[in-house]
Order: C-alpha cells, then sequence, then structure tokens
C-alpha cells in the first residue's frame, strides 16, 4: 500500500506540488495525467524516494518512505524516468543486469541472470543483448530500460513499480505491449503508477485515474468517472467528445480538430 | 437574478441585467463589450451572461473621485477582485484584494479615488450553478457551505485577500478568451471553476497553518471501514453502522473517509458496486438479474438505472 498525504513541494518559493494526497493499493495500476509541467514527474521522483517533499508523508508498505533504507528500498521499488543519460559503452546485457544490482553481492547468482534473461524476452531486446546500448533506437532503448527496472522487482510482487512516460517512443505494438505488461504486473500483487499522455491508453489500461493540473490533483477516479469533456477541457485546454466502449464499459475519447486562428500564424511569412 | 450598475454622480444605469438563476447547460453565453469615455471617465465593459452567471470585468479611471452602485436582487456567490495602481504608473497592477461572499441580496456603493487605475472583476454565481461547480461535500467550501444553508450574508474570508499570479492569469484568460458557441461555455466554467479554488485555496492556506496528517488510529479505521464496505457490498451497512463499527462519530467518518479517500463513502459504494457489475456482466457473462442481486440492488429496476446513471449505458445494451 502506497499512502500519499498533503505532499508539497517547492523549488526557490516555487510550489511544484500543492497538497497531493493519494493512495495506491496492492494490486492497482493507477495512470496519472496533466498537461506539460503539471507535477506528474515531480510526483514520481517524490514516489521513488529520489527526493523529499517539501511536507507531507509518504508511506509505502506500513513505513515511512524516507526512513527506510536505499538498498532495502531498491529491491521494493523500481523508477523508469524520462530520460535515460548514457555515456559509457554498455551493451545492453549489462544494462539490464544493473537492475539486479541491489541483489547481489559481487556476482550475480543464476536466479538473477534468469531474471535478465526473462525480461529481455518480455521486452523485446533479447536479439540485441550484446549491442552496444548506444547505438540502439530510441524506442530500442526505452525497452531495454524497460527490462532494466522490471528485473530489479520480478520476484517481488510486493513492489511498487513507477513508469513515467514509458511508451513515449515506442511503436504501436510495443505501446499496447507494454501497458499490457504493466497491468499483467498489477494483477500479480504490484502497484503501478504509470504517467502516459495518451486518454485511451489511460482508459483502457489503468484502474484509476488522477488527473493534476498546475501541481495540483484535481480529480481521482474510475476513468468512467473522471474522463469526461469537462474534465479533459480543464486539465488540458482541448476538446473532446467522449463515449462509451459498451464492449469494454470503459470511455473513449475523440478529440476534435483544433483550430488556430490566424493571428497566431501571422509572422511566420 | 437581476444585477444593475450605475456610476452615483451620474445616475444612468451602466447595465441591467436579468439572470436566470437555473443552471442550463444548453443556453448560450451572451458577451457584451462597451467603452464609456468623455472628459472625467474611462471605463472598459465586459459582460458574459447565461442563466446562472454573470461576469462583469470593468477597467476604470476617473478624474475626480466617483461612487459605483452594485445592486444584485436574489441569491447569489459572488467572487469579487479589485486591482488599482496609480494611472500614470506603467507597472502592472500592484495593489488587490478579493474575497468570494455568499449574498441573498445586495446593495453596495464603492469609492473610486481621482487619478486610480481599477480594474474590478465580479463573478456572481446562482446558488445553482455554484452547487453545480463545487460540490457540497467538497473539503474547499466546508464552512461556506454552512454559513450559506443559514441564508444569511457572509464572505468566505474575514478580510480581503492579494491576488495572486495565478488567479490574475485566470481571470485574463476568462476576458479574453476569442473561443465562440459550446467550447466558450466549457472554458469559462473551467476557468470560475479554477478561481474559486484558488481562492478558497490561500485562504485555507492562511488560516490552516500546519495542516495535520491522520493518525495512524484514524487511518486503521478508514481502511477497516473501506474494508467493510468491500466485502460487504451486496448488504451494506448503513453509514451510522460504518460509524459504529470502526468506533467513530458518523460525522467524522464522513469527512475523513472524503477527505483521505477524495470519494464520499456513497460514492466509493457505487463505484465498487458498479466495477463488480462490469466484471460480472463482461467477463462472467452473468443474467442483470443475478447482477443487480450480487450487487445489492433489490431490484433489477434499481440496478439499471445506477448502472445508467455511472456508465451512461443500460446493462441491457451491452447484449447485442
Amino acid at each position: 500500500m502506497l499512502r500519499i498525504e498533503k505532499l508539497n513541494y517547492e523549488v526557490k518559493g516555487r510550489k511544484l506540488l500543492r497538497d497531493v494526497s493519494l493512495h495506491v493499493r496492492k494490486g492497482e495500476i493507477v495512470a496519472l495525467l496533466g498537461s506539460n509541467g503539471a507535477g506528474k514527474s515531480t510526483l514520481m521522483r517524490l514516489l521513488s524516494g529520489d527526493q523529499k517533499p517539501s511536507s507531507g508523508r509518504i508511506s509505502f508498505n506500513g513505513r515511512s518512505l524516507v526512513e527506510q533504507d536505499g538498498r532495502d528500498l531498491a529491491r521494493c521499488r523500481a523508477l523508469l524516468t524520462q530520460q535515460q543519460q548514457m555515456s559509457l559503452a554498455f551493451k545492453v546485457r549489462e544494462i539490464v543486469l544493473m537492475g539486479r544490482y541491489p541483489h547481489f553481492k559481487s556476482v550475480p547468482r543464476e536466479q538473477d541472470l534468469a531474471i535478465v534473461d526473462e525480461v529481455m524476452e518480455l521486452c523485446g531486446v533479447l536479439d540485441f543483448s550484446d549491442r552496444v546500448y548506444m547505438s540502439l533506437s530510441g524506442g530500442e532503448q526505452q525497452r531495454v530500460q524497460l527490462a532494466r527496472v522490471l528485473a530489479q522487482v520480478w520476484d517481488n510482487p510486493d513492489s511498487l513499480l513507477l513508469l513515467d512516460e514509458p511508451i513515449s517512443a515506442l511503436d504501436m505494438h510495443y505501446q499496447q505491449k507494454v501497458l499490457a505488461i504493466a497491468k499483467a504486473l498489477s494483477r500479480k500483487g504490484y502497484m503501478v503508477v504509470l504517467v502516459v499522455h495518451d486518454l485511451n491508453f489511460a482508459a483502457n489500461y489503468a484502474d484509476r485515474i488522477v488527473m493534476l493540473k498546475h501541481g495540483r490533483k484535481l480529480f481521482d477516479g474510475t476513468p468512467i468517472e473522471v474522463l469526461n469533456t469537462k474534465n479533459i477541457y480543464t486539465v488540458f485546454s482541448v476538446e473532446a467528445q467522449v463515449e462509451m466502449n459498451p464492449k469494454t464499459l470503459r470511455p473513449y475519447v475523440r478529440l476534435e480538430e483544433m483550430l488556430l486562428d490566424e493571428q497566431s500564424i501571422m509572422n511566420v511569412i | 437574478m437581476l444585477i444593475k450598475s450605475k456610476i452615483v454622480e451620474l445616475d444612468e444605469w451602466l447595465f441591467i441585467e436579468e439572470v436566470p438563476d437555473n443552471y442550463n447547460p444548453d443556453r448560450p453565453l451572451e458577451e457584451h463589450r462597451s467603452v464609456i469615455e468623455d472628459e472625467s471617465i474611462r471605463m472598459e465593459n465586459f459582460r458574459l451572461s447565461t442563466s446562472g452567471l454573470f461576469i462583469l470585468h470593468t477597467k476604470m479611471l476617473f478624474e475626480r473621485a466617483m461612487h459605483i452602485h452594485i445592486e444584485i436582487e436574489g441569491e447569489a456567490i459572488t467572487s469579487q477582485f479589485v486591482f488599482f495602481k496609480p494611472a500614470d504608473s506603467k507597472l502592472p497592477y500592484g495593489m488587490s484584494r478579493h474575497n468570494i461572499r455568499y449574498i441573498p441580496s445586495v446593495k453596495t456603493i464603492h469609492e473610486v479615488k481621482e487619478g486610480v487605475e481599477y480594474i474590478y472583476f465580479i463573478a456572481v454565481i446562482s446558488k445553482e450553478y455554484y452547487l453545480n461547480l463545487i460540490k457540497r461535500d467538497s473539503l474547499l467550501h466546508e464552512h461556506f457551505m454552512h454559513e450559506i444553508e443559514k441564508g444569511q450574508y457572509v464572505s468566505f474570508s474575514e478580510e480581503d485577500l492579494m491576488a495572486t499570479y495565478e488567479m490574475q492569469h485566470t481571470i485574463s484568460e476568462l476576458i479574453e478568451s476569442k473561443k465562440t458557441g459550446e467550447i466558450r461555455r466549457l472554458h469559462t466554467e473551467s476557468r470560475v471553476v479554477e478561481l474559486l479554488m484558488y481562492q478558497f485555496e490561500q485562504y485555507n492556506e492562511k488560516s490552516e497553518q500546519q495542516s495535520t496528517l491522520f493518525s495512524e488510529e484514524d487511518v486503521e479505521r478508514l481502511e477497516l471501514a473501506r474494508q467493510i464496505l468491500e466485502q460487504r457490498l451486496a448488504n451494506p451497512p448503513t453509514q451510522k453502522e460504518l460509524a459504529a463499527e470502526v468506533l467513530m462519530s458518523e460525522s467524522k467518518l464522513r469527512k475523513d473517509f472524503k477527505e483521505y479517500f477524495s470519494v464520499t463513502i456513497h460514492e466509493y459504494l457505487t463505484r465498487i458496486r458498479m466495477e463488480k457489475a462490469r466484471i460480472y456482466l463482461l467477463e462472467d457473462k452473468m443474467s442483470v438479474y443475478k447482477v443487480a442481486l450480487l450487487t445489492g440492488f433489490g431490484h433489477q429496476n434499481n440496478f439499471s438505472s445506477a448502472f445508467k446513471k455511472y456508465y451512461g449505458v443500460s446493462p441491457g445494451e451491452l447484449r447485442v
């Protein structure tokens, strides 16, 4: 159980998060939605324990997050961030194996290696496991990072999996597949929090949707409760029609074409 | 609601606007812009009205002190802002104050000084419209709601507060929007809610100082309450019974549940019943009759209408 209470986060007098409270239960997959700069990634970093809140409390499996030992935490909480800088010429397998570092002392055990293979297969990166990471395409790199993150908590279903835009660089097939993996893991007991931009992906894969704006939590509920024309406009300033898909009982969001008034591109010519 | 305004010294109505009280999302918005200019006055007015809502934004500068009379007939909630600065200053409006009020009906006269540039903003919101924007049980305006129920004039904040940058920005978005039709309405509503929210938030921040977290004991009780609801959704306890089972007072349970889980007990129960119904119908292919029983709706009709209200389609429409 992940419990976030009255979280505030401030940098140089700018409030990036205000009074955010949120719960994630074992077996639940929660999607964070919001426009750029709404505070999604900030919240993810706070949830991972990488950054400390200015005020408020995060407790994870009954214990305050900040009190937990780093190595213990690394075995039950994994974060996939948006940017991955990698300046050394690591091979794919080496990077995925890094996910197992919290689990072994100096030499990886057999089970660590088995997990690495398993997650590489799942993420479709096994075929290029000996290639240098930097030589891969953006989408391939993203899958490798995902494999590393999965490897980290693969053998512990009480874990928290934090995925910040895990599918931003992926093709359609892998977008669906990665979300399906996240959902399947949640059904095994993992708590999953993910940031996505596609409302329909959120509607189809998430148990709950939390919408942020200007660092505040505005809406929190099941897809059908929160995805409506009004809320979508409030959060994203876009016009959308929301229909119900009777086969899944999940909402289906259709965006309307956005028209610019002529003045806004007057200076182009 | 009837809203009218005049400059006392000129004794001529600037506008008289009749706004229906009811909240009607289909009613179009009407906008008016006008400029009044003579040797002693300069006013730029923007008015927007629709059923349940009236907005006035006035930028004004007077050569001599005058009085502005505003009259509102009918029960309303107002969000008011005044920004001001010396007329010769090139800087943005440095001074401001704002508040939210509930008025059963009111006549006010404001003095405006010479040589000061003012921006006056007011959103007059009928009680019905207001309760459509901000839910009755929202924690943001708990004490205010209590006062509204008494039907007496009340200000949300005892003293006016300074407007923040976010509030100014939201007001300018409201006024400067070039959108039309349905989208203008959506835009207006979302910005009005945003503005009220910023106002509530600033006041609450000021008054609470240190917000308190739940005690471990309270958390356990709330988690227990949730478990009880989930385990007995086919025959759930009343809120009174639930409170007794978790050893809390009913009012504390209601308030804390809402704050802790972001939904009321009733909404939560609806959510879990509907989630269960979804699985029973779609995955387990059960009959509507059986699902109605399993989710605690005694009668199939009650279930069907609750289902339709939640999902927008009736359970019968799923089997085609």
